[in-house]
């Protein structure tokens, strides 16, 4: 998100990596277990309009720190060093363009020989239609968000010479929908601060971990996660010492020590809504089952509600 | 020469906004009216007169025009926007000190939150203790960073120092985080210490001096040009010296020198200084 | 009951044109005099002022994913351009790319009622409706790109030309309903498709793989559609080469392909530039007006350039990567799956820039030689050419020739040897500055309740103050009613009513024929049952009947 605030990020929706990408590099994931059906549907296996041949018709690179399922089942697998993703990813902008590197033949960047580099470099000019899947692997990396920014700036350029597209293989449920709202609302997708009456915007300062780890907020609200189990320990503290209400329809690691829990619906199971894809594409999701509770949204409204009219 | 003293009552329970405490805001007023300026904390907006003790008096000509006094560390944008007089502040400080400022002088005798100096574009920060991330960096979205002044830590910053700056020096004496001068666009970094990776990663022009030496995790898009002693630092060390911190390395030292980021034209430099 | 009293009534669509008399609103609608005076009616003294109809915004990207991607990577464009919540109004931010709610407020504040967004790609249309809810104020609407959708191009890749033409009615029609939307819309029709295949710009004549239909034909089988299916607007197109120098060729060599069909051309102010000889760019105004002029059957909104920022976004992804190669600036793309594209770049236009300032005479140029109000429209093509908050400076440049000239003056001073402007002596009257800001939009909508003030016309209205600078005139409406309401008093939104979703009404269209049916099941990353927007999207849509 805020890679793409600086230059911005060309990608397309799953359905064209299924029907046209001929190289498809997955870079710091493994959805063979994150993301299970990604690789019939949309990347792997799956035959596309013209990608008729399927597994066969796509060449599939894997670049992570170490051997998954995922990196088993690539034509090709490089092995590179934890904390090395900014520096592989400058290389093959310089490897693309052409451009004179600062260090010999010989080298290795990433761990990594610069002849594999320079292989990738070609094959990633050479496709048709590639794509750059990247996971928690690239944006968890020493460098975060300008790894993602560097990895951008090399999509950006590959499509000087083909196609060239990157998507980010985003987990937690509906995560890119909240960005969606939160940017249509607020015009920020995360970290947005209203103490003076209007939306501002900082990562890092109105970002949830910078705010617990320096005791800003006295109060919160919590939705659609677990912090308990995906927050640090000192974050939880934090959160442990004031007052939450949080909104969740099942006992997790944080409902025992929530100030108030209300139980809601579980979205898309008893309440509906629309789901944001990873690649952005919007979708509905219908209620099946009745729930005693009310959902998300209802909740909050009353919330809302109550205060307005206190 | 009046100097407006405020003094901290006691440390507020969430962040505070106080950008109303410069220079340009309290010149002239008295006691009373600074006790009222208004003050953000959290979302409420507050009085300077709830948290300070204010006190409004003539001193000695050296005196600075606004002194702060108590751990100021909840208190983000301090002197942000200030564009003459002195202010100093004894004690840490929060996020966006200084930003944006375009003249005179902060002092701050204590540590510095992130963004310090953001966006800054004339006038002088001293911070006598460590600085956060995004020393002199862009906001987000931006494109440029400081665009002019100078800026002297005596500690060590974090990661971001100078990202995207176009003029301006930054010194830091101690140690820097990962990608120091981060895209600059032109400027001065000096590191007194030893950067940590990426330094001058995707940097279009300007200046990272790095006066610990060698090695540096350099990336693979700079190459070794040469090495000599640049006339540029005998300016750079005039100017550090001027304002009172004056590099141990002197001002006819020799660096090596390496070019890059050649993915964004190649027109930067990273300078190591060689012993001796 | 509302009475709208003592001023001037500029409503060209009832042939009145500054008449001081009454407007009588009830029940959300405009109403005949009452025979007696009723006991519960509220009065606006419009003494001094000019009443107008509710503005209609036919042009804009104001929703859906393509914005909502421009709004997220800029957030430079919010940090110094917000509005604190108020008792009535929500918070909200953004310059060139406001928040929803202060789309929705801003609009509202410059006398505007409703409002369509120009550009939404079926597989996102939902995304579309969302922020269309979150619009307030306005009845909004939308339409859907189809100039590169893969079931349109193979449809007409089909030689039976009667079979193509019933089998591409069917298909938009259904593509219509699928996603709510309100009309056609082209893009560079067959380029994004090319851009795809990394080809390079085409032509009206260029074969666009993979089922070798020519730009040409997909413009003039989704004209004919549009007509045979008897849509409240034509087809809304885009054309080809958007942009470059030169393209005045294929915009009239477009025109004469679509001759004799109702067709509405958009932004055409970056379709009308000869190249000269250094392939620089000179206006091409005068020949695109004139075919304008000629072709009563057409209809064209301008583009006008705004001198500051901008952030260009369009379904035009090829046009999007060519300008982020001007500035190697931040630039968001997205390849729609079988349908469309997008790209989002942000800009600066200055004056000093001989090539914005050319953009920006040609603009004024297309609005002065174009004579027929009722068939060139005021837009921005916000954001893209310039926010729509300028519009009020632009009515006084229409307005204003010595306020023209003084801005002539602030331009790069070669632009008078590439366009014609400083030739041009026309001011327009307040007639026809409400004609091409609402009554001649509502028209060509088909909006029959629109952009007038007739007895059972919709109660949207905009009392502006009479003063000589029509830029401050019209910057602060002295009320705006909407639905009956009054939502903006002396500039300010003192109601934030809700909107409704506007339509067409295309019965049940046939469903998807077998063999789509069969390629979108193939192909398509979604399931086509779950394809369609749901009416949850689009509560209480007002369906505009279709004329077949």
């Amino acid at each position: 998100m805020i890679a793409r605030q600086q230059v911005g990020l060309a990608t397309c929706t799953l359905g064209e990596v299924k029907n046209r990408a001929d190289l498809v590099i997955f870079w710091g994931c493994n959805p063979r277990e994150s993301h299970q059906r990604h690789q019939a549907r949309y990347s792997a296996s799956v035959k596309g309009q013209f990608i008729p041949e399927g597994r066969k018709g796509r060449r599939i690179v894997a670049i992570d720190v170490r051997p998954t399922s995922t990196t088993a089942a690539a034509d090709q697998f490089i092995q590179v060093e934890p904390g090395s993703t900014f520096e592989t990813a400058t290389l093959l902008r310089a490897l693309v363009a052409g451009k004179r590197i600062g260090i010999e033949e010989d080298a290795k960047v990433g761990g990594v020989p610069l002849h594999v580099w320079r292989e990738l470099a070609e094959a990633i000019k050479a496709a048709d239609y590639g794509v750059i899947l990247f996971g928690l692997g690239v944006t968890h990396d020493r460098g975060h968000d300008l790894n993602v920014e560097e990895l951008g700036a090399l999509i950006r350029e590959v499509n000087d010479y083909t196609r060239f597209y990157g998507l980010p293989m985003r987990g937690h449920g509906n995560v890119t929908g909240s960005n969606q709202v939160m940017g249509w609302q607020t015009g920020y997708p995360i970290a947005v601060n209203f103490n003076r009456g209007y939306p501002r915007y900082n990562p890092g300062e109105f970002s949830v971990l910078g705010l617990l780890a320096r005791e800003e907020v006295d109060a919160a609200i919590i939705i659609a996660t677990d912090p308990g189990a995906h927050l640090p320990g000192d974050s939880v503290a934090a959160l442990q010492a004031i007052p939450t209400i949080y909104l969740e329809p099942h006992v997790n690691t944080t409902t025992g020590w929530a100030t108030v829990v209300i139980p809601v619906a579980p979205a898309g199971v008893a309440a509906e809504g629309t789901f944001y894809r990873m690649d952005n594409v919007p979708l509905r999701v219908r209620k099946l089952v009745d729930s005693p509770f009310p959902s998300d949204e209802e909740v909050l409204r009353s919330i809302k509600e109550t205060i307005l009219h206190a | 020469m009046r100097t407006v003293t405020l003094t901290l009552k006691a440390e507020p329970p969430v962040s505070a906004e106080a950008e109303q405490l410069i220079p340009d805001v309290v010149a002239g007023k008295t006691a009373e009216e600074v006790r009222r300026l208004p003050l953000l904390v959290g979302n409420r907006r507050e009085t300077v007169g709830d948290w300070f003790d204010v006190v409004v008096d003539e001193a000695e000509a050296a005196a600075p025009d606004l002194l702060l006094r108590g751990d100021l560390v909840r208190f983000k944008r301090l002197g942000e926007g200030m564009s003459r007089g002195a202010m100093v502040v004894e004690g840490r400080v929060g996020f966006h000190a200084g930003a944006r400022m375009s003249g005179g002088s902060l002092t701050i005798a204590g540590d510095a939150g992130d963004f310090l100096g953001a966006h800054m574009a004339g006038g002088r920060i001293i911070v006598r203790g460590d600085a956060g991330h995004y020393v002199a960096a862009a906001y987000r979205g931006e494109k440029t960073g400081m665009k002019g002044g100078t800026i002297v830590v005596t500690g060590s910053v974090g990661q971001m120092v100078g990202a995207r700056m176009r003029r301006g020096l930054v010194y830091v004496q101690g140690d820097a985080g990962d990608v120091a001068g981060y895209n600059m666009k032109g400027g001065t970094v000096v590191v007194g210490g030893a950067p940590a990776a990426r330094v001058g990663a995707r940097m279009v022009r300007g200046t990272v001096a790095v006066l610990g030496g060698e090695p540096l995790e350099l990336l693979p898009t700079f190459s070794y040009a040469c090495t000599y002693a640049p006339t540029f630092w005998r300016v750079v060390h005039h100017e550090l010296a001027r304002v009172g911190h004056a590099p141990r390395v002197g001002p006819g030292v020799t660096f090596r020198r390496y070019c890059g980021d050649v993915n964004e034209g190649g027109r930067g430099e990273v300078l190591a200084a060689q012993p001796g | 009951m509302l009475r709208v009293t003592n001023g001037r009534v500029h409503d060209p669509g009832n042939a009145v044109a500054g008449e001081v008399r009454d407007v009588w609103l009830d029940g959300g609608k405009v109403v005949a005099e009452p025979a007696a005076e009723p006991a519960d009616v509220a009065t606006l003294d419009a003494a001094g002022c000019v009443v107008f109809p509710g503005g209609v915004e036919l042009h804009s990207h104001v929703a859906g994913s393509k914005v909502n991607a421009g709004r997220i990577m800029c957030p430079e464009d919010h940090v110094d351009h917000y509005r604190c919540r108020t008792d009535v109004t929500r918070a909200g931010c953004g310059h060139t790319v406001p928040t929803t709610y202060l789309t929705g407020y801003e609009y509202a504040r410059l006398g505007y009622t409703t409002l369509f967004e120009a550009a939404v790609p079926p597989l996102t249309a939902r995304h579309a409706h969302e922020e269309l809810r979150d619009i307030p104020i306005l009845d909004t609407g939308c339409y859907t790109v189809m100039g590169n959708n893969h079931l349109v191009m193979k449809v007409l890749s089909d030689p039976d030309e009667e079979r193509r033409a019933a089998r591409l009615r069917d298909l938009v029609a259904w593509l219509l309903h699928a996603t709510r939307a309100y009309a056609v819309k082209i893009v560079n029709p067959g380029g994004v498709e090319s851009w795809k295949w990394h080809g390079g710009p085409v032509d009206l004549d260029t074969s666009v793989p993979p089922y070798g239909v020519t730009p040409r034909r997909i413009l003039t089988g989704l004209a004919a559609a549009a007509d045979e299916l008897g849509l409240p607007h034509p087809v809304h197109v885009h054309l080809n080469h958007l942009g470059v120098p030169g393209n005045v060729a294929v915009t009239l060599a477009s025109m004469q392909a679509l001759a004799g069909r109702r067709a509405h051309f958009t932004h055409l102010q970056f379709h009308s530039y000869e190249a000269t000889r250094s392939g620089s760019y000179a206006s091409g105004a005068p020949a695109v007006a004139e075919s304008i002029n000629q072709h009563p059957e057409f209809t064209c909104d301008v583009g006008q350039l705004v001198f500051g920022p901008a952030t260009t976004m369009t379904s035009d992804a090829p046009m999007e990567f060519r300008l982020h190669h001007l500035h190697k600036d931040k630039w968001a793309n997205s390849d729609i799956e079988m349908e469309s594209g997008a790209g989002v770049v942000p800009m600066r236009y200055s004056p000093r820039q001989l090539v914005n300032a050319v953009q920006w005479c040609v603009g004024l140029e297309l609005m002065l030689l174009i004579r027929d109000p009722w068939r060139v429209f005021l837009t921005t093509d916000h954001p893209n050419a310039g926010p729509f908050v300028a519009y009020p400076m632009i009515v006084r440049l229409l307005m204003d020739r010595e306020f023209r000239r003084e801005w002539l003056e602030k331009l790069n001073p070669r632009v008078r040897r590439f366009t014609t402007l400083h030739e041009l002596d026309r001011e327009y009257t307040l007639d026809e500055i409400a004609t091409v800001t609402r009554a001649g939009q509502a028209r060509v909508l088909g909006l029959a309740d629109k952009g007038h003030l007739g007895v059972g016309a919709d109660a949207d209205v905009a009392v502006y103050r009479e003063q000589g600078d029509r830029e401050r005139m019209f910057a602060a409406p002295a009320w705006v009613v909407k639905g009956g309401e009054v939502v903006v008093r002396d500039g300010e939104v003192v109601a934030a009513v809700d909107g409704r979703p506007l339509g067409v009404d295309l019965g049940d269209p046939p469903p998807l024929a077998a063999d789509l049916a069969e390629q979108f099941e193939s192909y398509s990353s979604v399931r086509l049952a779950n394809y369609a927007v749901e009416d949850a999207y689009v509560p209480d849509q007002v369906l505009i009947p279709c004329a077949p």
